[in-house]
């Protein structure tokens, strides 16, 4: 079991309706993708956005990158800054 | 003794200053300072936009902000470079970002600066919600 930090911005946060959440997936090895899937599956409104990507501590990782206890995932939908 | 930084990246709820960018990046030795100044327009196809909203992954955008001045100073001979990006609720002609360069020669300051403003408006963890006097929507999130 993995417990993490889910941090929500721009049109995500709309969608999820929260800031920040932990989030919770019955396993023993979670990755960035198995959280992806859970979120679609949870808000399927996620898999209508141009584009979601997902950074971990800050910074963007694929869906392949193993998350850890207490990780802080960030949903970043399409940037917009400028 | 004192290290100066060739870098001067901020994120601010309070308006931008442009001479304060602009004097960060001038030097004796740099001919070309070039200022993007990104203001906030008040119109999106052919609709009329009442004002602007900015949010941002703070900690992430600054490290982004970074990675991105860390490149120019890399890739062109730059001597500074200040990227300044406010958030918050901002008004039609506010001025969103600011993008100074200082470099020799004015070829390497606007290429330096053009490639801060294109990849920040690609990498750096910022959101903009265009209020219109009928609705909202967030810029770009929807194909």
């Amino acid at each position: 079991m993995v417990t993490v930090n889910l941090y929500s911005y721009g049109i995500a946060r709309d969608i999820v309706n929260e800031r920040k959440m932990p989030l919770t997936l019955e396993a023993d090895i979670v990755t960035v993708g198995d959280i992806r899937l859970h979120l679609y599956d949870k808000y399927p409104r996620l898999k209508s956005l141009a584009s979601l990507a997902i950074g971990v501590n800050d910074e963007y990782v694929n869906d392949d990158t193993i998350v850890t206890d207490q990780d802080e995932i960030i949903l970043i939908p399409p940037v917009s800054g400028g | 003794m004192e290290v100066r930084s060739n870098k001067d990246i901020h994120i601010r709820s309070i308006a931008l200053d442009e001479a304060e960018c602009r004097e960060f990046v001038c030097l004796p030795e740099a001919g070309g300072v070039v200022l993007f100044i990104g203001t906030v327009r008040n119109h999106t196809e052919g609709r009329e936009v009442v004002r602007l909203e900015f949010e941002s992954r703070e900690s992430m955008a600054l490290k982004e902000m970074h990675k991105i001045a860390d490149k120019v100073c890399g890739q062109w001979p730059i001597h500074k470079v200040a990227i300044h990006h406010r958030v918050g609720s901002l008004d039609i002609g506010e001025v969103a970002v600011i993008i100074a360069v200082s470099a020799a020669h004015r070829k390497a300051a606007f290429e330096a600066c053009m490639y801060a403003i294109n990849t920040l408006k690609e990498t750096v963890p910022i959101w903009k919600k265009e209020i219109f006097s009928d609705g909202e929507v967030w810029v770009a999130a929807h194909p």
